[in-house]
């Protein structure tokens, strides 16, 4: 092949989501993980993951990430999750994942389920529960899956430490959440900059 | 892991330096127009032959102005205007690729400051710095001292270019220091790259002196002094650019330039076949190939033409480095572009139904003493795979139209890699003993860099693409440089030091 215009094929590039959608995403999905906001989007972020899990979860679930999007916008009226207290937290992530008295529709139980898993592991898992290995969202998603910053370490064969990191300690859990590590009992962990 | 400030790559430190840098800034831009595409006379300290060109043009980042200079003033890292409003990364990759192009342009001038005396070229300061071979001498010897101030030291030639040139030849010495080829390849031992012609590119690296002095202090030049450096405790941290603090407690009052290191790709200018080295930076070089089978060394005195640089700067607020990559606008297309047939450019054919697939290393065997390659399968056939964005390409344009009449204008910059988030969590304490330098980011040492990927085709050619560590990030892929000996050897984003014998 010699032609430049050789290989021209586009990747499908997801709809973006408005700002305001996009932060009830970020901040929903803090909640739902454990990690500060800015931990998991940060402000600059080269490889815009939140809009690749943004598009990912859109995909998979169609009108009931929309609603649950809603839901969240609704519950925490605005507010951020670093400015919410641990009992308000721990109530609005119960009420989405269907662990609080009032109830909740299955499939949107299943969709912040399946958010939680997105972010962790990098894979979209369907909401009907088919396809139980899960699609991998990108590249990037499963690199920078939280599962691997809950270990304190790095996906295999992609570290972003320099040669000899494993003679030392990798540093500790709260540089990977953005948030400092809950007391025992205490519920969620406090402070951290989200 | 070391205890230093909190500094994240984000708005608020941002605005914190700029109150440190506007007094720099006001005194670096006094003395210019104002205005788009405004000029100024060329200074005086521009050398005997007088400047082709000299004059500023003025870039909007994210809503504040900063300039581009024609100037051989060096600057030690970027500025961030106190007018401006935007910090996103559009903004900020704005403010490092005029970063880019005052470093390109300062170290484009002479060691003399002169600036397109050569019937618009000239001799460039980084290409009578040290280069590795200057460096890394056999049996780990010892190369002689650099000290600030004074010339840089003579370049031993090879045995077999002895004669060949008239003794004030630079010789492209990356070749023949290591074993079979491997200087003429690619990273990764990707394979040569071959222009249209047939020609093997020739790469060399360079090092300034603040880079040099650092490895002679610490007898890095050769594995036993990287092995007592290593075991001693010793990490490899080179200095770091900053701009100077009046109290002596962040940088030394005068400032410090950091460490710069300089990567060239050149092409031979074969101008029977059509090549025009008014549109290159050339020297006549003495190429050195290796003994390759049954073909024994050689040296030729060749006219050669700049094509690829990448320029690695070490900032205080940037320890992964700041790498800006720079291409003759020749070289390749891009990426779904259909270029005309009659178009002619460096590394690619258009219209070429026997070339080589686009972006596959040249079939085997490579032996640069076979040269011209004469079919054309046997040549590179390059596009680049990740386009100049919009606004890069204004940015270079604006800057072009400075650099009429000189060579210079026929090169553009392909982008700018830095760290996002160069030191995360870690409490940064910049000092003397650690050559006032930020830490890096305990969590990511890459510091998150924009963009996530960047390649020049003349220097990573084969390895270009958004896949995570097959395709080329300028920081990820340094972040696994080593020395050649020691337990802590981490070489603090060269590869440099691989090279000590």
């Amino acid at each position: 092949m010699s032609d430049a215009s050789q290989d021209t094929g586009q990747d499908a590039t997801p709809s973006p989501a408005d700002g305001k959608t996009m932060d009830a995403f970020v901040q929903m999905s803090a909640l739902l993980t454990g990690f500060a906001a800015a931990a998991i989007a940060p402000s600059l972020d080269p490889v815009d993951l939140k809009a690749t899990l943004f598009a990912a979860a859109q995909r998979g679930a169609g009108a009931a990430f929309d609603r649950l999007l809603a839901q969240f916008e609704k519950l925490s009226g605005g507010k951020p999750v670093k400015s919410m207290s641990p009992a308000e937290r721990r109530s609005i992530g119960d009420r989405l994942l269907g662990l609080g008295g009032d109830e909740q529709p299955a499939e949107l139980v299943a969709t912040a389920q399946s958010v939680m898993r997105l972010w962790y592991l990098g894979s979209w898992y369907p909401i009907d529960g088919g396809d139980p290995e899960g699609s991998v969202a990108s590249d990037q998603a499963y690199i920078r899956g939280l599962s691997w910053k809950s270990m304190q370490s790095h996906p295999m064969g992609y570290s972003t430490w320099s040669y000899g990191y494993w003679a030392d300690p990798p540093p500790p859990l709260s540089d990977f959440t953005g948030r400092s590590v809950p007391a025992a009992g205490s519920g969620a962990g406090e402070g951290g900059a989200s | 892991m070391r205890a230093m400030p909190k500094w994240v790559r984000s708005p608020g430190p941002y605005v914190a330096l700029v109150l440190l840098t506007v007094a720099l800034v006001v005194l670096a831009c006094s003395g210019l127009q104002r205005g788009s595409a405004s000029y100024r006379t060329p200074d005086a300290g521009m050398g005997a032959g007088g400047a082709a060109a000299g004059g500023s043009v003025e870039i909007d980042c994210g809503g504040a102005e900063q300039p581009v200079t024609v100037s051989a003033s060096l600057p030690k890292t970027p500025t961030f205007p106190s007018d401006q409003t935007s910090f996103d990364l559009d903004a900020l990759q704005c403010d490092f690729d005029v970063f880019s192009w005052n470093v390109f342009l300062a170290l484009s001038h002479s060691p003399s400051g002169a600036f397109g005396d050569r019937g618009g070229d000239n001799v460039t300061t980084w290409q009578v710095w040290p280069d590795e071979g200057d460096i890394f001498l056999p049996n780990g010897a010892r190369p002689p001292e650099w000290k600030a101030g004074d010339p840089p030291p003579p370049e031993p030639v090879p045995a077999a270019c002895r004669g060949v040139g008239q003794g004030d030849e630079p010789v492209l010495a990356m070749i023949g220091k290591q074993p079979l080829l491997e200087a003429p390849l690619e990273p990764f031992n990707s394979g040569p790259l071959i222009d249209v012609h047939g020609f093997y590119a020739r790469f060399g690296i360079t090092v300034n002196q603040p880079m040099y002095q650092y490895i002679w202090e610490n007898g890095l030049y050769g594995q036993a002094g990287q092995k007592r450096f290593s075991d001693s405790g010793h990490a490899v941290e080179f200095p770091c650019g900053c701009n100077g603090d009046p109290t002596g407690k962040s940088c030394p009052e005068a400032g410090q330039q950091g460490a710069v290191m300089v990567k060239a790709a050149w092409k031979v200018l074969d101008v029977g076949a059509g090549d025009d080295p008014s549109r290159f930076h050339t020297v006549e070089a003495l190429v050195y190939t290796p003994p390759v089978g049954d073909d024994p060394e050689s040296c030729e005195r060749q006219l050669v033409g700049l094509v690829g640089l990448h320029i690695a700067t070490k900032t205080q607020s940037d320890p992964q480095w700041l790498w800006s990559t720079f291409e003759q606008v020749d070289n390749a297309p891009s990426r779904g572009e259909r270029p005309p047939t009659d178009q002619r450019f460096n590394f690619f054919q258009p219209g070429c139904a026997d070339c080589n697939a686009v972006n596959q290393t040249p079939p085997e065997p490579w032996n640069p003493h076979d040269q011209p390659v004469e079919a054309n399968a046997g040549k590179s056939q390059v596009v680049r795979q990740i386009p100049l964005t919009a606004a890069t390409k204004q940015l270079n344009a604006a800057v072009q139209g400075l650099l009429g009449g000189t060579v210079w204008q026929h090169y553009e910059l392909v982008s700018t890699q830095w760290p996002t988030d160069a030191s995360g969590s870690a409490n940064s304490d910049p000092n003397a003993a650690n050559n006032w330098c930020n830490a890096l980011n305990p969590i990511d040492e890459t510091g998150a860099p924009a963009p996530a990927f960047l390649a020049n085709t003349t220097l990573e050619t084969y390895i270009q693409g958004t896949v995570p560590l097959a395709s080329s990030s300028c920081i990820h892929c340094h972040q696994n440089a080593t020395m050649a000996a020691g337990q802590k050897s981490f070489s603090d984003f060269t590869y440099l030091l691989e090279r000590a014998n």
